[in-house]
């Protein structure tokens, strides 16, 4: 099937959950560790996200917990999820070694200097 | 305010759905990501949490408005306004040729004076094209109403543009634009059922009955016919803005009773909905007719069938917006009416 490539937030998100259930919170910090600081998702976008992803059927929620009288829901991939990350991580994978490829050839660094 | 309440007013810009699903869940992560002492919410998750509610109401809008309610309204329409658009256009060239028809022109027969009735075509086209796409409308070639309809409310456009210059005549016409535009659009929308189908015979032929009663010239016939009949003249701000004669106003109303006893008798669902689609119709008429007194806005220009005053852009502007919100308003209203009310247990029992 040809997908539309994915956004970097939603990216980010379904990287967070490979290795298992988080909340909402741990997501957006964990966004935050992934990219370096470089995407700071709020939870406004967060949740628009996550909405998405329930609908499409790539997460669902795991469990859910009341922490300090407040709820805390957790979510997890789906194998539907874990699928579609793989099928984006590769064609990303795919366009970076043909840029890396051909940045080398013409002999131009990774760092956008001359190597 | 504290910080909880400033996000919980953010909040509420969500869909109620959403707020159910999830506000809650997002209240604890605004309030856990927030600094030590933090007291108004960060403009970052203003935006975002504004942006989210915006995109979360359209795209509920976008499925409140792809139900199968809205499409079967959209094809009940798509005959409705195309027939009262045909008799508000049917009327100015039919009565023109009666009464050349009737009172003659020297030295020719009726249907030679008839012939000899030499009217504009911006007066005849449109009535031929909504009756061109009432007639497709209703046997059940609503892509070709669909196709000619569009052209109609151009032409509808184009005659309000034309009166751009004049006060009085740039108001008055542009309930039949919004009508057009609206009956257009709704033959754009696929329906898995005919109007026909929906409607059933009995309440085409009601409506058609209606059409001709008010857009054909049988009050007019009526009177010449029969003058003793016609009483006085009526004149209303609302419905007889020219001067009728009584058995006229009696015949005319008649036939907007009847259509609009016909389209109140649709099913509850459809009903509201072809109700909410003519709301912004009916705020242009009320504008047209009767809001000139009351709104100031208005009162900028000399007021005057034959004034050259046109409209200045804001009160374009308002003009076009009323229509506008008040469409979204009575759209929001059905789906308000609709929604399932939740069942309060009665008292005592838990």
């Amino acid at each position: 099937m040809n997908e539309s490539p994915m956004r970097e937030p939603t990216f980010l998100i379904l990287t967070c959950l490979v290795e298992g259930p988080q909340h909402g919170y741990a997501i957006l910090a964990e966004v935050r560790r992934i990219s370096g600081g470089r995407v700071d998702l709020r939870a406004g976008t967060l949740y628009a996200v996550l909405d998405r992803l329930r609908a499409e059927g790539l997460a669902e929620v795991d469990r859910e917990e009341l922490v300090q009288s407040r709820l805390r829901r957790y979510y997890r991939l789906t194998a539907l999820g874990a699928q579609r990350l793989a099928q984006e991580t590769a064609r990303m994978r795919d366009n970076v070694e043909a840029a890396t490829a051909r940045l080398r050839r013409a002999g131009l660094s990774l760092n956008g200097g001359i190597a | 305010m504290t910080l909880e309440r400033a996000y919980r007013w953010l909040l509420a810009c969500y869909p109620r759905e959403h707020r159910r699903q999830y506000e809650e869940e997002m209240l604890g992560v605004l309030l856990d990501d927030a600094d030590p002492g933090q007291r108004r919410p960060r403009a970052k998750d203003v935006r975002a949490l504004l942006a989210g509610a915006l995109r979360a109401r359209t795209q509920q809008a976008v499925v409140d408005l792809s139900s199968e309610h809205w499409r079967s309204t959209a094809a009940v329409f798509g005959l409705v306004a195309p027939l009262a658009l045909l008799a508000y256009a049917g009327r100015y060239p039919l009565f023109n040729l009666t009464m050349a028809a009737f009172w003659g022109v020297p030295g020719f027969s009726s249907w030679q004076s008839w012939a000899q009735a030499q009217l504009p075509w911006e007066t005849w086209v449109p009535a031929v094209g909504w009756l061109a796409v009432a007639v497709l409308a209703a046997t059940r070639w609503r892509r070709a109403a669909a196709v000619l309809a569009w052209p109609a409310a151009v032409l509808e456009v184009l005659r309000a543009a034309r009166d751009h210059g004049y006060y009085y005549t740039s108001v008055v016409g542009l309930w039949p634009v919004a009508l057009a535009v609206l009956a257009a659009a709704a033959l754009t929308v696929p329906a898995s059922r005919s109007a026909t189908a929906l409607l059933g015979r009995w309440r085409i032929a009601l409506l058609a009955g209606a059409t001709l009663l008010v857009g054909s010239t049988l009050p007019t016939v009526a009177v010449m016919y029969f003058p003793a009949w016609q009483g006085g003249t009526v004149r209303t701000p609302l419905f007889f803005t020219n001067a009728v004669s009584a058995l006229e106003a009696v015949l005319l109303g008649a036939g907007y009773l009847l259509g609009l006893g016909t389209v109140l008798s649709i099913r509850a669902p459809l009903r509201r909905r072809v109700l909410a689609l003519l709301a912004p119709v009916g705020a242009l008429l009320l504008l047209s007719r009767i809001g000139y007194v009351y709104l100031p806005f208005l009162h900028s220009h000399p007021f005057g069938p034959d004034e050259p005053a046109g409209l200045n852009p804001g009160q374009w502007l308002v003009l076009v917006l009323i229509p506008v919100l008040t469409l979204a308003v009575a759209v929001a209203a059905v789906h308000r009416w609709e929604r399932p009310r939740p069942r309060h247990a009665p008292a005592g029992e838990n």
